[in-house]
């Protein structure tokens, strides 16, 4: 098979000589290099030289993470500040293609309040993420339905055997109560029990809620460390077993919440 | 050099608004920058809503960053980088090519050495929208690569953990994305010089 080596009838984008169909599968392995650019080979080299030399030199790596958003974050563009570099930068770029011309392509500076609405966005979402979670474990009120039907069958089933036996097991009961009242040991326990009775209820306050308590006592950022309920544990984990894009797990934001419907 | 620590991490971690704010105030303009490089001049209207999406999710998911994996702002570049190919993906915006059709669009011929030379906001900005053009013509992958290396400065340790490949095929990605931009820009590059 001769394919010639004529490469100005090659069609870059056909891939093919120009003239000639596609080959077939058989005959591919047979066809002739594609041509390529003389100084390919060197332009390559020196491409991979310059960049070797960049990174021998430690910059811009490393540090330059930090470089280029620190300069894009003044509002303008990290390749003017690489500095010593910027020759080299250019070379491998291509030659031409210097930093300083990249640098023409700015990008648009933020809106003033953009910190604080992505701020006020985060912290919407968090709070309707941490309603949607919490509304998912909050068991729904029992339909009237529900009710009626229970009652009915409950009525149902107090037949005339199970009303005698209810009643045997009163006068049983009546009976133990009576022969307690004539023992000492009973009186006296009853005498103590209202006394008990008597120091609760003069007791000259209720405590504060617990919750009121712990976030009283703790920085909110170590709440989650106090926190009362295994509740937002619990909810993380099942949260996070659910969608893995779920909000930060742990106790401070059920803290959070509490603090929030506080008004603190 | 607003730097990102650890601790600031941490309290942000706990639901510390002050932390919360520090790492927005740091971060916000080298993702827009990158979102609006990345994606181009047609979403310059959406690059803020889609900038406020990226630490919705960078927020969203703070708990299970690990400080011994990653640092912060490379973790955070991960986040632009797939919120960036979601929007293309969702959107199936066509790139644009340095050969448009549109009159107002079509490719200038820059015979003036005047033109050449930005010096004036007006020619840095038509320079601009050449470049945003010519990078709109590199694939995807290429594109994020040489946006994260020569506009953001990140090292190639730092874009491969961010794309998730090798150092090396960031270099190769690198070295063509150079290649192609060199050839699309080659009437200016060429009248500049």
């Amino acid at each position: 098979m001769n394919h010639g080596n004529n490469f100005e009838s090659w069609n870059e984008a056909e891939g093919t000589f120009e003239g000639r169909a596609f080959p077939s599968e058989a005959e591919w392995l047979d066809l002739p290099a594609p041509p390529i650019a003389d100084d390919f080979v060197a332009r390559t080299l020196a491409a991979l030289r310059v960049d070797a030399d960049r990174d021998e030199r430690g910059a811009p790596e490393g540090s330059t993470g930090e470089v280029g958003l620190a300069t894009v974050g003044q509002g303008t563009v990290g390749l003017a500040e690489h500095g010593a570099d910027g020759a080299a930068d250019g070379a491998i770029v291509g030659h031409l293609l210097t930093p300083d011309i990249l640098a023409a392509f700015k990008a648009p500076d933020p809106s003033k309040d953009f910190v604080a609405r992505t701020l006020q966005a985060v912290q919407d979402d968090r709070r309707s993420r941490w309603r949607e979670l919490l509304a998912k474990y909050v068991a729904p009120e029992p339909s009237s339905e529900f009710v009626v039907r229970t009652l009915r069958a409950l009525a149902n089933d107090a037949g005339p055997a199970r009303r005698n036996s209810a009643r045997a097991t009163a006068n049983n009961r009546w009976g133990v109560v009576r022969s307690s009242l004539s023992r000492p040991w009973f009186l006296s326990l009853v005498a103590l029990a209202a006394a008990v009775t008597v120091v609760v209820i003069l007791q000259p306050s209720n405590p504060a809620p617990l919750e009121q308590r712990v976030a009283d006592s703790a920085r909110a950022s170590l709440a989650s460390t106090y926190s009362a309920t295994p509740l937002p544990a619990v909810l993380a984990s099942l949260e996070l077993s659910q969608d893995p894009d779920s909000l930060p797990s742990g106790g401070p934001d059920g803290m959070w919440l509490l603090l929030h419907r506080e008004g603190r | 050099l607003t730097e990102i620590t650890n601790t600031t991490v941490q309290l942000a971690q706990q639901g510390d608004q002050a932390a919360c704010q520090t790492i927005v105030e740091a971060l916000h303009r080298p993702v827009i920058a990158t979102i609006f490089r990345f994606l181009g001049a047609r979403y310059r209207k959406d690059v803020e809503d889609l900038a406020q999406e990226v630490f919705l999710k960078v927020f969203r998911a703070l708990s299970r960053f690990d400080p011994s994996r990653a640092k912060f702002t490379t973790w955070v570049y991960t986040f632009v980088r797939n919120h960036c190919f979601d929007v293309l993906k969702r959107r199936r915006v066509p790139t644009s090519s340095l050969h448009a059709t549109d009159p107002d669009e079509a490719p200038r011929d820059f015979a003036d050495r005047r033109e050449l030379v930005p010096t004036h906001d007006a020619e840095n900005q038509e320079l601009g929208r050449r470049i945003s053009e010519a990078l709109s013509t590199l694939g995807e992958e290429q594109r994020m690569v040489f946006i994260l290396r020569e506009y953001e400065g990140l090292d190639y340790k730092e874009i491969a953990e961010v794309t998730g490949v090798s150092e090396g095929t960031v270099k190769s990605r690198l070295f063509r994305a150079k290649e192609s931009l060199r050839q699309e820009l080659e009437p200016y590059l060429k009248a500049g010089a």
